[in-house]
């Protein structure tokens, strides 16, 4: 069986490529940041996969770094999710990690399904705009992505997908 | 990759010797024999004596080895026996050489084979394997070269053995770089002897014989001697003769026995051991070359064949000894000693059983190699590979944590056994003690690292990238653990001393590690750049490029996940198992690994700089140096991350752009695919951070303290000591946040380097912020960014985690620690320049005299420089985000402004300084101006003008003034808005604390300018700003008086107000006051007042510009501060005023906003920060989400405008907020929020507190544009002068509906075809502005305008092509008609207008009428009017002058249906005519019946015998059916209907119902006669008969047409019945009738069957058709006249006809069937014909030869004596002619198929096309049933002819229009001879 894969950061980037969120779950140290340099170039590479490639969302590896993996996805609304993985010696199979994304996929649908989330927007001209990284909003969908991760990190590579 | 040495990388090859092939001697030097002194030519390297290459890390050559100086050839070591000894044997070439002018071939040969051979293959350590090269590497030496020993002389070993004492290697090494090279250098596999052959000239045989017998021998003994060294060594020698090609070719020479002789002589092999070659050309020589390589491979890989074996017996038979002895030396193996350094042992002991099996692996591995056997190579040296892991593990396994910690001591962590770390790991020059030991195992090391570089490119060579990167990782994790430099995981517990670097490493590993994956990426580059590395010169020398793409074996794969169908619980293992890939084995491009090695040589520096730190410091001298030596190191290894980071962003940048260009053209944000080089560009820029400082200020090092305690010269003269003390104070709040950077004793140079980098790299992210999100989308122009950002950066991982306060709008997580960093890089800059700099002051105060030096303007400038850049940044921060507040840390809240106001006063301070001490001369004041272009603005700004429009006032009076409320749409109210951003974060960069010097507004007023020159010029105002275009306007209509010639320049003017407002200077008091202002609100308002444009703009400075000085006191913001600008702006046109200038249309905007920001005590420097309105982000402040809830129902309500003086109540409804809350704003300005004031106005409900609260908040009211004002934007305000109230209304006489409403009639449908009026009645509209503050009983002025009109014909939509056309009294157009001077109109008038004067030469209402004639087809007509009115005003009522600004422009369009009133339907028919005709119809040049009045006409043609008969073969009659569509009772009256005919060549209207005579060409007029009123439904008919000609058919056979373009028209003329008019319909009589119109409609084309005119048809003969015409009425016992017209339309043909009358049944008779059933059916009852008639006439007989082109008429009597239907009897006609058939099928068939696209009948082109066939078929006489129905037999079964078709043309008639022939089918019409009815 592979090992457990472990989340390291989640981030979740809008169609105009600002963050909506960015969550890390390594030590809050300042490493922080990395992940933040991490979803912004990764940026790079997801569109050079989205101009060449076709129509699916699971855009794969991204790339590597010396001790995550960043996989990259992308919905069809062009929001952008993107997760680093910690970097192990064993094949990652792309089911697990197109679950992952899937069900990141689902906690943000889920998410900005609220009704409320736009209330305050007073001209809903960019419905992006009230999901800023670090809004307050996201109460909601934070604890998802933790549970994601927690589930991602605790099952074995057979029963993921919570 | 350098530091390794190259013999243990480079790309192995078989070694080939090749001598002989000495460099040319000098031409001088030719005639004696000579020594060939120098041995080895020029261009291959010397080999160098005496280098053991026992230290190998000093190497420093590069592997790529792209330059040509390169050596190729690895210098020889000292145990390389000089092969350049020169040698007396003299060589037979050159003794038989003769000088000649011509340079000796074999020199030449030699000298290109040299080349070839030299230059053939390069040592690289990047050499992938080509299919299909067999390359040796060669080395040129010379003939008598030696090998070196084999064995010691003494022992069994060889000297390279560890066994050997005098090894290197003694008594433990591995393997030595020298052992390979040995192999390459020194013995080869194959041995090249390159000999010249003796070639006697003279001509004596037996002489020659001899000598080249001599010449031989002493040649096969050379040879044989070689032989027997190579022979000892298994290498096999080759000799290649060089020969003429004369000896070659000439078979009497006896070559071949010489050749014999010389094999046999010196004992060489017989296979592939004796070349002869002749001189060639270099092509050849490629070729030769190539296949002597081909022909030595094999013995060359057997020879390394021999060695593995050899190799491979030793160690399995050392494994037996190893096995059986037990392990003698295992528990103390030498290495491990060697490792322990302490109780270094005297004696290592010799080398472990593991370690001989490393040296043979590795041994084996490369003999592999050298045979090309790549597979096995790479599996030796993973046997290698493991079994030095092995080595190392043993070392540390068995031994305990002791040795372990010994390997980690002695190696990793130096402080622990020597004092100076940097020492013991740095310096290879600088050995500590045991260095042998160290050396073996170091070397050890560098075997480790080389197999694995071996094993990886031995990877890449397959193209197996996944597992070469595990390999590399592989190596890179376990190694430095089992090398134990490197104290990973594994051996923390024995670390625990030092935690920290127990986990991070250590300086070695990182040193190792980054060294590791820069060889890495340098292999992966070398393998994809394949053109890069130029594996070899080609053999044949010439510069193919075929190899270009040879090397790139590495593809970089792209990871495409395969999700479905992967089998759930099987993982596979490496690269693509089940739907995955393993991250770590995944290779990317180099750029990736650079990066890497970058990042751990980064950790090495830091690394380094903690030992630095560690060691304590000591004085004197030698610590000294020793610090400039640290320095040193410290400075080349930065300077080696920063060279690993540039790599690595060059092939970032390369690999970023290359394949995604597209995919950036695509992308929105233009710095796309940018963001990776970004990223490394921001390392790199740190990495300049690094640099030490060379020469720090030598009191700078020891600490901060003493830095500030510098003595500072201006002490007591300075007044800003403290500040200038607490700006330096204060270094370490700009750190503490994202990346820390230490700029202490950093190189001044380099920092401002980072600084300029940092500068470019945060503009790229800020215009990331800004870029995409403006692209976003357009509507966030105004007020997006307002809500929501700046927000705090990101932090997302708070450590509650739950809830992160930040938001973050783009990036600033990003770009906020590189403002932090560049804050801080800046400010050590600063204040170390600063230093510096007072410095130098005090010593030029001191000493004046050398201050040019001291003092040097470059440094002041930087001081300058970046003191500006400071306070640029410092602002920038301050509109980005801020700084973090931490807890209780509220001192540090305004640190920014504070800091702010600091470096400013700093500036101040050197500026003034400087002032006085260089130049006192340089400019009054330092403005630093702060743009926003690139960053978030500093505030939030808006405007709204609260109308999108507003007119002009004419200042009628001279005594205007504008204090005088007039017009509300005259005048218009704006606020300017400028708001601190908010930050709910808690982060603060509030601003409280600038206090503002002033805010520059500028109000501009841009509009069209007109200039008048009169004939006398005295205007002072000629130049307008810009002149767009020089209009000589002279007007249609309006040119009466144009003597004054006055002319007029359009141009652009502009106006400006700029208002300043300045603070209010009231220091002391100024806080209290504020207090008691409201300074606490949360808006203030600055009330600017009325601004007044255009003629009322009067200013006494510039005629453009003005300024206006307003002071306040408000200019301070706090948080979330927001400040009003209220005022309001008007134009006034200017012709009653002093002014000149005429003001046309325009706009009022803000033009500019600028922000001084009021330095206490700085008199120089100042900073300006010019705000863009509305900025980016910047938009009026967002409502509180509680008030629209709370508050709606008092917005609006007119006590909440505290100024209302300026805002009208107009327009302000409750409900405007609730609307533009939901509809989200219509336009794409979004929302605007105008700001009413504060509340308290509903002061009941305030009982609690909230509601207090609430009721001093600030309220907004959103404004919106409707109406006409729609799609303004809010930030600028329209201004165009009062449009004339003009209306325009259309009336049409012919519309029916005209009693239903006079003014809005729709307009009746108009007739294509006639002239349709419309009248325009243009009218001064009565309506007057009614609003709530005018005053009642004001009236409007009396105006006199002047009418013009314009009118404008859209071309029809339905019809393009048609022309219509419009008219206006003598005016007529097509399109349009311009300046239609309509008169004079009287705008306003008064009620008593009677008595106005105007009223004589003007009206009240002008009316026109517009014509409109129509043409062409049915649609909608749509006319655009447009009526221009210019005002004439009563003083100037006499000048010619208007001006276009005055015009006012009323626009109306109309629409008018049009409708054919008359429409025609056709219906055609053919048929066959039967009248004879004339035998003088001829004509193939012209149809002579066309010139004849009439066709038929019994005038026999005289002439031309050689004309073809012609006939009118085909009659069309067409019936047209005339009907009118008029609507309602809406009719026509036709006045006259006539047919005009068209001559055409081939047709001709031969009658018509209409015309009794065709004939009467002379009027074209066919008919006349009254036809009276014309109501829907009506209808008329006509039928007109047009012959055709068959030459029709004939002519047009090429082009495939049968069409007769039209032949005529009908034309009609009719006029239209107007309607009754209201009031008159009692006399419907008088009922008008419009004009006379004329409709024509043209016959429609005819397309005459094909087959009428060229008779095809089944069963006729081609060109012969019989027509039988019989009336079809017969009474009984009367003689009726059957006639049969047998006419041959063959163009040459005869026809020999044979006519028979068949009486029987009609069954019996009809022979040739088919018809059977059919004449019953078409005639219902029918009798036997030969019972009904009593025939009289011919039965059966021939009729007489019928000439092309003639007819000839049969005519039977008939007497019927039966009643009822009866069946004609059955006329057989037989074209006997024989061959007739043939050819007239094959015309036949030819005709018909032609005339198919034509349309004619499909059936009949079937029918034909079968006949074709049939026809085939009838040639060979095969006499078929279907042949049989056209043939005609006879009794005996002879065909006798064809039977010719004979057509009932009573019953032949054919629709027209193709398409509507139905029942028409040759089939059943054929033969069809039909019934007459007979009546008793």
């Amino acid at each position: 069986m592979a090992p457990n894969l472990r989340l390291n950061a989640v981030a979740f980037i809008s169609p105009q490529n600002h963050p909506i969120l960015i969550r890390t779950f390594s030590k809050p140290d300042e490493t922080a940041i990395k992940y933040h340099y991490i979803a912004h170039t990764s940026l790079d590479v997801i569109e050079e996969r989205v101009s060449t490639k076709s129509s699916d969302c699971y855009l794969g590896l991204l790339y590597s770094m010396e001790d995550v993996a960043i996989y990259g996805y992308i919905t069809p609304l062009k929001v952008k999710i993107v997760i680093a993985l910690a970097l192990s010696d064993s094949v990652v199979r792309d089911m697990e990690i197109n679950m992952i994304f899937k069900a990141l996929h689902m906690a943000y649908y889920s998410a900005i399904s609220n009704p409320f989330l736009t209330l305050e927007e007073s001209s809903g001209h960019d419905s992006s705009r009230s999901l800023l990284a670090g809004s307050p909003k996201w109460k909601n969908l934070r604890s998802r992505i933790d549970e994601i991760a927690r589930i991602v990190g605790n099952s074995s590579g057979a029963s993921t997908g919570g | 990759m350098n530091s390794y040495p190259l013999e243990l990388l480079a790309q192995l090859a078989p070694v080939m010797f090749v001598a002989g092939l000495d460099s040319p001697p000098p031409p001088a030097q030719l005639t004696p024999p000579l020594p060939t002194a120098p041995s080895l030519p020029p261009q291959a390297p010397a080999p160098t004596h005496g280098r053991t290459q026992s230290r190998t890390h000093s190497r420093q050559q590069s592997l790529t080895a792209n330059d040509p100086n390169h050596p190729i050839n690895l210098p020889s070591s000292s145990s390389m026996p000089t092969t350049t000894t020169s040698s007396p044997s003299s060589t037979p070439a050159t003794t038989s050489t003769s000088p000649t002018p011509r340079p000796d071939p074999f020199i030449v040969l030699t000298t290109r084979l040299r080349d070839i051979l030299a230059n053939q293959r390069r040592v690289a350590v990047w050499d992938p394997p080509s299919s299909n090269d067999k390359l040796f590497h060669v080395v040129l030496v010379d003939k008598q070269v030696q090998f070196p020993p084999r064995k010691v002389s003494n022992g069994t070993h060889s000297p390279l053995s560890p066994l050997t004492p005098t090894s290197p290697l003694h008594p433990d090494g591995l393997i030595a770089p020298i052992w390979i090279r040995k192999h390459t250098m020194l013995v080869p596999a194959v041995f090249v002897l390159f000999t010249r052959l003796f070639e006697d000239t003279s001509e004596d045989v037996d002489r020659r014989n001899d000598a080249e017998r001599q010449h031989d021998t002493t040649l096969s003994s050379l040879i044989a001697s070689r032989k027997k060294l190579t022979n000892d060594r298994g290498i096999k020698l080759t000799v290649v003769l060089m020969a003429s090609r004369h000896l070659l070719d000439d078979a009497s020479l006896g070559l071949d026995a010489r050749l014999t002789f010389i094999r046999r002589q010196s004992g060489l092999d017989s296979r592939a051991a004796l070349f002869v070659l002749s001189p060639i050309g270099k092509e050849e020589l490629g070729e030769f070359v190539k296949s002597l390589q081909g022909a030595l491979w094999e013995p060359a890989v057997e020879y390394y064949t021999a060695h593995s074996k050899r190799v491979r017996q030793k160690r399995n038979r050392h494994q037996a000894q190893a096995q059986s002895q037990a392990r003698p030396h295992a528990p103390n193996p030498s290495l491990s000693n060697v490792v322990l350094p302490i109780p270094a042992p005297p004696k290592p002991l010799p080398l472990p059983p593991i370690g001989w099996t490393v040296r043979y692996e590795y041994k084996m591995a490369s003999f592999a190699e050298l045979r090309g056997e790549y597979e096995v190579a790479l599996k030796h040296y993973q046997d290698a590979y493991s079994a030095l892991m092995m080595l190392f593990m043993g070392l540390r396994g068995p031994g305990g944590k002791n040795a372990g910690v010994g390997v980690g001591v002695g190696m990793g962590k130096a402080p622990a056994s020597s004092s100076t770390p940097v020492q013991t790991s740095f310096s290879n020059s600088s050995p500590s003690t045991p260095t042998s030991l160290l050396k073996r195992w170091a070397e050890a090391k560098v075997l480790a690292d080389t197999i694995s570089i071996k094993i990886i490119k031995l990877y890449f060579y397959n193209d197996e990238s996944g597992l070469a990167l595990g390999q590399q990782r592989l190596h890179v994790g376990t190694f430095p653990v089992v090398a134990g430099f490197s104290s990973a995981s594994s051996d923390k517990d024995t670390a625990d001393q030092d935690d920290k670097e127990a986990e991070e490493g250590t300086y070695e590993y990182y040193s190792w590690l980054s060294k590791m994956w820069c060889v890495f990426a340098e292999l992966v580059v070398q393998g994809t750049q394949g053109t890069n590395i130029t594996r070899r010169v080609d053999s044949t020398n010439t510069n193919t490029n075929t190899n270009a793409n040879a090397n790139r074996t590495i593809t970089i794969p792209v990871h495409v996940p395969k999700l479905g169908g992967a089998a759930s619980g099987v993982v596979g293992i490496g690269i693509g198992g089940v739907g995955g890939v393993n991250p770590s084995h995944t290779l990317m491009h180099p750029g990736w690994y650079y990066l890497l090695a970058a990042e751990c040589a980064e950790r090495k520096v830091e690394r380094y700089l903690e030992a630095m730190r560690a060691v304590p410091r000591g004085s004197g001298e030698g610590e000294k140096e020793l610090k400039e030596k640290q320095l040193m190191q410290l400075r080349a290894l930065v300077g080696d991350v920063l060279e690993l980071y540039t790599k690595s962003y060059e092939l970032f940048k390369a690999y970023s752009s290359s394949p995604s260009s597209s995919a950036s053209a695509t992308n929105t944000s233009n710095n796309a695919n940018a963001r990776l080089p970004l990223y490394i560009a921001h390392r790199i820029a740190l990495t300049y951070t690094r640099f030490p400082d060379p020469n720090p200020p030598p009191l700078a090092t020891s600490s901060k303290n003493e830095y500030d305690l510098l003595p500072n010269p201006s002490n007591d003269k300075a007044p800003d000591q403290s500040d200038e003390d607490d700006f330096f104070g204060e270094g370490d709040l700009l750190t503490g946040y994202g990346q820390t950077v230490d700029i202490q004793d950093k190189d001044p140079e380099k920092l401002a380097l980072a600084a300029r980098f940092l500068e470019r790299i945060a503009k790229s992210y800020a215009r990331e912020v800004i870029h995409s999100g403006s692209v976003s989308s357009v509507a966030t122009s105004a007020s997006t960014f307002s809500i929501l950002y700046p927000r705090r950066p990101g932090d997302a991982s708070d450590s509650d985690g739950e809830d992160d306060p930040t938001q973050s709008w783009g990036w600033p997580a990003l770009l906020v620690p590189l403002l932090q960093t560049r804050s801080a890089i800046l400010k050590g800059l600063i204040r170390r320049e600063w230093r510096e700099w007072k410095l130098s002051l005090t010593c030029s105060t001191t000493s004046p005299e050398s201050d040019e030096k001291t003092n040097p303007l470059g440094e002041k400038l930087e001081l300058a420089d970046h003191l500006e850049s400071y306070v640029r940044l410092l602002v920038e921060r301050m509109s980005v985000g801020g700084v973090k507040r931490a807890q209780g840390q509220v001192s540090k809240s305004s640190a920014l402004q504070k800091e702010l106001i600091r470096a400013l006063q700093l500036l101040n301070q050197f500026y003034l300084l400087s002032k006085s001490s260089l130049d006192p001369e340089e400019g009054p004041r330092k403005i630093i101006t702060i743009d926003h272009i690139e960053t978030q603005p500093l505030f939030d700004t808006s405007v709204i003008f609260w109308n999108g429009r507003m007119w002009i006032s004419q200042s009628r009076s001279k005594f205007l003034s504008t204090a005088q409320p007039q017009n509300p749409r005259e005048r218009t109210p704006f606020q300017l808005t400028l708001t601190t951003p908010t930050k709910p974060d808690g982060s603060d960069d509030s601003i409280d604390e600038l206090r503002w010097a002033e805010l520059r507004m500028g109000v501009k007023f841009e509009f069209e300018e007109y200039i008048t020159f009169a004939s006398s010029v005295e205007g002072e105002h000629e130049e307008p700003v810009q002149v767009d275009q020089e209009v000589d306007r002279v007007l249609e209509g309006a040119t009466e008086g144009a003597e004054e010639e006055p002319r007029m320049q359009i141009g652009i003017g502009t106006q400006e107000v700029q208002i300043i407002i300045l603070a209010q200077e009231d220091d002391d008091t100024e806080s209290a006051s504020e207090e008691e202002e409201g300074g606490d609100d949360a808006v203030k308002v600055i009330d600017i007042g009325h601004i007044e444009f255009g003629s009322g703009f009067t200013s006494e400075e510039k005629v453009d510009e003005k300024i206006i000085s307003v002071a306040s006191s408000m200019l301070r913001w706090k948080r979330e501060q927001t400040v009003v600008l209220s005022g309001s702006v008007g134009v006034t046109s200017g012709r009653a005023g002093g002014s000149r200038r005429n003001v046309g249309e325009g706009r009022v905007r803000i033009s500019s906003l600028l922000l001084q920001l009021n330095i206490p005590s700085s008199t120089v420097a100042n900073v300006e920060i010019p705000l863009n309105v509305p900025a980016r982000r910047g938009a009026p402040p967002p409502p509180p989400p509680y008030i629209s809830y709370s508050s709606t129902p008092y917005i609006g309500a007119p006590s909440a405008f505290p100024n209302a003086t300026s805002i009208p109540s107009v327009g302000i409804g409750g409900g405007g907020i609730s609307s533009t809350l939901t509809s989200g704003g219509s336009s794409v300005y979004g929302d605007a929020w105008w700001f009413t004031g504060t509340g308290g106005h509903n002061p009941d409900n305030a009982q609690d507190k909230e509601q207090i609260l609430k009721s001093s908040l600030p309220r907004w009211v959103p404004v919106t544009r409707k109406g006409n004002e729609a799609g303004f934007g809010y930030d600028c305000v329209e201004v165009s002068h009062r449009p004339h109230p003009v209306s325009i209304s259309v009336r049409f006489p012919h519309s029916h509906h005209e009693r239903s409403s006079l003014q809005t009639t729709s307009p009746g449908p108009a007739y294509v075809g006639e002239d349709y009026p419309v009248q325009v009645s243009v009218k001064g509209c009565s309506c007057r502005y009614h609003h709530h503050d005018q005053e009642p009983g004001e009236e409007e002025e009396e105006e006199l305008v002047e009418v013009v009109m314009d009118v404008l014909l859209q071309p029809v939509e339905t019809d393009v092509a048609a022309i219509n056309t419009i008219s206006i009294g003598p005016h007529q157009s097509n399109t349009m008609i311009r300046g239609i001077p309509l008169g004079l109109l009287i705008l306003h008038p008064l009620t008593s207008s009677s008595s106005s004067p105007l009223s004589s030469s003007a009206s009240l209402e002008i009316t026109q009428t517009l014509w409109i004639k129509n043409t062409g087809g049915a649609g909608d007509r749509v006319v655009d009017m447009s009526v221009r009115t210019r005002p004439i005003s009563r003083s100037k009522l006499k000048s010619s002058l208007s001006y276009p600004h005055e015009e006012a422009e009323t626009l109306k369009t109309i629409t008018i249906p049009c409708i054919e009133p008359l429409t025609i339907n056709w219906d055609v028919s053919y048929r066959r005519r039967v009248a004879r005709a004339p035998a003088g119809v001829h004509g193939k040049a012209t149809l002579s019946w066309l010139e004849e009045p009439r066709i038929g006409s019994e005038e026999p043609v005289d002439d031309d015998d050689e004309a073809q008969l012609t006939e009118v073969d085909v009659e069309a009659v067409v019936r047209a059916m005339i009907g009118c569509v008029g609507s309602d009772h809406l009719g026509v009256e036709v006045e006259k209907m006539v047919l005009r005919s068209k001559s055409s060549e081939y047709a001709q209207i031969l009658s018509s119902e209409i015309a009794s005579d065709v004939s009467q060409k002379e009027n074209d007029v066919m008919d006349i006669f009254p036809l009276g009123k014309f109501l829907p439904d009506d209808r008329l008919s006509d039928i007109c008969c047009v012959g055709i000609s068959s030459y029709l058919y004939d002519d047009s056979i090429d082009d495939h047409t049968t069409e007769i373009p039209s032949l005529g028209t009908y034309t009609i003329s009719w006029r239209r019945i107007l309607p009754v008019p209201f009031g008159l319909s009692d006399n419907p009589n008088k009922s008008e009738r419009g004009s006379l119109s004329t409709t024509t409609f043209p016959l429609p084309a005819l397309q005459p069957p094909a087959n009428y005119l060229t008779e095809v048809g089944p069963g006729g003969g081609v060109g012969i058709v019989a027509l039988l015409d019989i009336a079809p009425v017969a009474k009984l016992h009367q003689p009726l006249p059957l006639t049969v017209i047998i006419r041959n339309r063959h163009p040459s043909r005869t026809a020999d006809v044979y006519v028979q009358l068949e009486m029987g049944t009609s069954g019996g008779v009809n022979t040739a069937g088919g018809a059977s059933g059919d004449p019953s059916e078409a005639t219902g009852a029918a009798g036997t014909s030969s019972q009904s008639f009593v025939i009289a006439g011919l039965r059966a007989g021939r009729v007489p030869l019928l000439l092309a082109g003639t007819e000839e008429r049969l005519t039977w009597m008939l007497i019927p004596v039966e009643c009822g239907y009866v069946q004609l009897p059955k006329v057989k006609v037989i074209d006997r002619r024989k061959g007739a058939r043939g050819t007239a099928t094959i015309l036949a068939g030819g005709s018909a198929s032609v005339s198919g696209p034509g349309g004619p009948p499909p059936a009949s082109i079937s029918g034909s096309g079968s006949k074709i066939t049939e026809l085939v078929t009838e040639e060979k006489g095969e006499l078929n049933e279907r042949g049989g129905k056209n043939m005609a037999i006879d009794a005996e079964g002879r065909v006798i002819g064809r039977e010719v078709r004979v057509v009932d043309v009573r019953l032949e008639q054919r629709k027209g229009q193709g398409h509507m022939e139905l029942v028409d089918d040759g089939e059943a019409v054929d033969n069809v001879i039909g019934s007459v009815l007979v009546l008793p």
